[in-house]
């Protein structure tokens, strides 16, 4: 008994002594000023972010961390809520979804970035114009409200283009789409090029993103969102939705809703060369450029998208992935540097479209080699065609205001029941304002 | 070594006893830091406005307003609705395919062993292969299930999955199959257990193969029943993984259960004490539930002396 009591007590003072050598282990500091950036483990092994986080360095002269989080898209927000709960101090984070950017502005997780700005002597309004967004009590402010304050330096515009397989289109002797050209003019090219035999739709998009359900109510700039109230009952957005259902539905020209949720259809599906078109952000560029994780033996196109029938909403839709400083940040001023560092560099890094104001014709000159493809055909003029000489105007894709954090959900949930006609649309809409509505009280 | 005396109010003598207390320390911390805590800390949470991310700082004490808001949610409410058929459909599906599975192994017959080890496969499997398989067979598209049903005439086959009224029972069926392989082992441990004299006797006296099963059989094999029924009832209530997997809730909310709701509530729109009450309630009802388990057994489990 005496033996198995001394034993069972060096066992004890083992580990509680392991327990704290680990604790009391610190770490030595760097040099020089580290800056830590939270980032997903897909786009940490991707050479495109190696070169980013060099060119950084070279420019701030500090050394950047990847504060690596092994989940993407919803679950790495998820796992920052955790670790900015916990008090952890990485320096900077990614935005991509305004919505998250809105919910980290409201929460005090991301400090405003004026003021460290200023004091290195940039003029944020100047040098990101209406790429800025601004957030004023935790709400976002227009671009005029003099209370708004920006939280956030973006880092590139992803612009909704209708990127398309050509060997598809050369297949079915179809004309490449160009612009301008409407939503009736899509479905009648994807029409011709839908071969159900050979497992091809003429149009991909990606269902599990709600603003492609409302994406021609917004192109009119619908206002879903008005003192206070959230109201989707409007005619533009029945008209949006049963486009996008038909689509699937009737016109039979992509994967309807039912199809594309049962068979789990997956976000870069395009990629596999069984899709005409894809509408989607710019930020898709990167895909096409990787022929390593997307081996292709087919050229791609893009286009502007496609606007309303009835000659109103000429604008496409967009997004700009943004930065912000963390709230655990020890130092604002080296965040501040390094945000505007990776600005000044992500674009040619990542081959996108930066969000500034007014490009230089040499980053004009810069930004069209980027998005050259030899290989695909995409020549400057067609890039300069797209982007600099398009008519179509711009709009944010989402809809940000008290409740947003739900609308996805919602949207998705709601207009599903719809789509696998559970559902008529008047109800369907009404349900969405209603949800929206309890959302925003909460 | 002379051994202390008792001091009469316990069994162990107080050395033994406070070495033993040492020996069950880990385990003790470990509970007490993994289980208690964190339950202590729900409720606490539940009582508390910490819906945003602000901090623990910034919440304060609110009383039963979120249980209140749960009892307001329809989405909530809803889901604890469809968790209670759901829980109804696996934990009487389990049990009963469990026995009858456990019944068949109990006697001799060509290829038992390959017929067990096939039943015991799913078990050990992965939730995310045994889904993908699942919704490629079941695809209402192009799966080899709906592709046979046309064949045999039918025009419009079910959604399986992706119909409102389907995907429902389809989670129960797969968590069902995926799971049948312990209520199948206990249950054909516990039927080992008959003694053969107890058969012999009833079938001498002229009894039939059912009256066998029914008054033979099933009373003793009750004790492992019970067990069953009680662990199969926690298993799911809890369960998430098939929900989440397979349809996500969909389609709309039709088979959101009240896990996958809680889940987001917490994790999605950082609402903490919403989906805290939301846990407090359900630990509510499997507690009560448990408790009439627990009471009921004496109508029909039998334990022998």
């Amino acid at each position: 008994m005496k033996n198995s009591r001394r034993l069972f007590v060096v066992v004890l003072l083992v580990m509680v002594s392991c327990f704290l050598f680990a604790a009391g282990q610190k770490e030595k500091a760097p040099a020089k000023a580290e800056i830590s950036w939270f980032l997903n483990a897909g786009q940490a092994d991707q050479q495109a972010f190696k070169d980013l986080k060099a060119a950084v360095e070279k420019q701030t002269g500090y050394t950047v961390r990847f504060n690596v989080i092994p989940a993407e898209s919803d679950d790495f927000y998820k796992k920052i809520d955790l670790a900015l709960m916990s008090g952890d101090t990485t320096d900077i984070m990614p935005v991509d979804n305004e919505i998250y950017g809105l919910k980290y502005v409201s929460n005090n997780f991301v400090l405003p970035v004026d003021a460290v700005a200023k004091k290195l002597g940039v003029d944020l309004d100047k040098a990101f114009g209406k790429y800025l967004p601004k957030y004023k009590e935790g709400l976002p402010a227009s671009a005029d409200d003099a209370g708004g304050r920006p939280y956030y330096i973006p880092m590139e515009i992803s612009i909704n283009q209708c990127f398309f397989n050509k060997k598809i289109f050369d297949d079915a002797g179809v004309p490449y789409p160009k612009s301008p050209w409407t939503w009736s003019d899509l479905v009648t090219a994807a029409k011709k090029i839908t071969n159900p035999d050979k497992g091809i739709y003429g149009l991909f998009l990606n269902e599990d993103y709600e603003y492609h359900y409302y994406f021609q109510a917004r192109q009119k700039g619908t206002v879903a969102y008005h003192n206070g109230v959230w109201d989707f009952s409007q005619p533009a957005f029945k008209g949006a939705l049963q486009f996008f259902t038909d689509m699937g539905n009737t016109e039979k020209i992509m994967a309807s809703r039912l199809e594309f949720d049962t068979k789990k259809i997956q976000w870069d599906a395009f990629m596999s060369g069984k899709y005409g078109m894809w509408i989607v952000g710019s930020w898709a560029f990167q895909l096409f450029n990787d022929r390593t994780t997307y081996p292709r033996d087919w050229e791609y196109g893009f286009a502007n998208v496609p606007t309303p029938d009835d000659g109103s909403g000429k604008v496409t839709l967009g997004s700009p992935t943004l930065m912000g400083m963390c709230k655990g940040t020890k130092q604002p001023e080296a965040a501040v540097r390094a945000l505007l560092a990776i600005a000044d560099n992500y674009w040619s890094s990542i081959k996108t479209i930066p969000a500034k104001a007014n490009l230089t014709a040499d980053e004009k000159k810069a930004v069209i080699a980027g998005l050259v493809s030899e290989k695909d055909g995409i020549t400057a003029d067609v890039v300069d065609q797209v982007f600099f000489m398009s008519p179509l105007g711009f709009m944010g894709e989402k809809y940000i205001a008290p409740g947003s954090a739900e609308l996805s959900d919602i949207w998705l949930q709601e207009a599903g029941l719809y789509c696998i006609g559970q559902k008529s649309i008047d109800d369907t809409l009404k349900a969405i304002s209603e949800r929206m509505n309890q959302a925003a009280k909460k | 070594m002379k051994r202390k005396a008792h001091s009469g109010k316990g069994m162990i003598p107080k050395n033994e006893g406070r070495v033993g207390l040492l020996f069950v320390l880990p385990f003790l911390l470990g509970f007490l830091l993994f289980n208690i805590f964190p339950l202590v800390y729900q409720i606490v949470l539940s009582l508390t406005n910490f819906n945003t991310l602000d901090g623990r700082n910034a919440s304060t004490f609110v009383g039963l307003k979120n249980f209140i808001s749960v009892f307001r949610d329809p989405i909530a409410l809803a889901s604890y609705l469809r968790t209670f058929v759901y829980v109804l459909v696996f934990v009487c599906g389990i049990n009963v395919a469990g026995l009858l599975v456990a019944l068949a192994l109990h006697r001799e017959f060509y290829g038992k062993r390959i017929v067990t080890t096939l039943i015991l496969i799913p078990y050990v499997s992965n939730i995310v292969a045994v889904a993908i398989v699942w919704l490629f067979l079941f695809n209402p598209f192009d799966g080899p299930v709906n592709k046979l049903i046309k064949l045999m005439g039918v025009q419009s086959p079910p959604y399986w999955f992706g119909g409102v009224n389907g995907s429902l029972p389809m989670i129960a069926l797969v968590a069902v199959w995926h799971n049948i392989a312990f209520q199948t082992i206990v249950i054909l441990a516990a039927l080992q257990e008959v003694p053969k004299e107890l058969h012999e006797a009833c079938t001498i006296d002229g009894g039939s193969a059912l009256q066998r099963f029914v008054n033979v059989t099933f009373p003793l094999i009750t004790p492992a029943l019970f067990f069953l029924v009680v662990t199969s009832t926690f298993e799911a209530f809890a369960n998430y993984s098939y929900c989440r997997v397979l349809t996500n809730g969909g389609p709309g909310n039709s088979s959101r259960l009240i896990s996958l709701n809680i889940y987001q509530q917490a994790f999605t729109y950082n609402r903490y004490s919403f989906a805290a009450a939301q846990t407090i309630l359900l630990f509510i009802v499997i507690l009560l539930l448990t408790r009439l388990q627990w009471k009921g057994q004496n109508k029909w489990v039998y334990y022998q002396m």
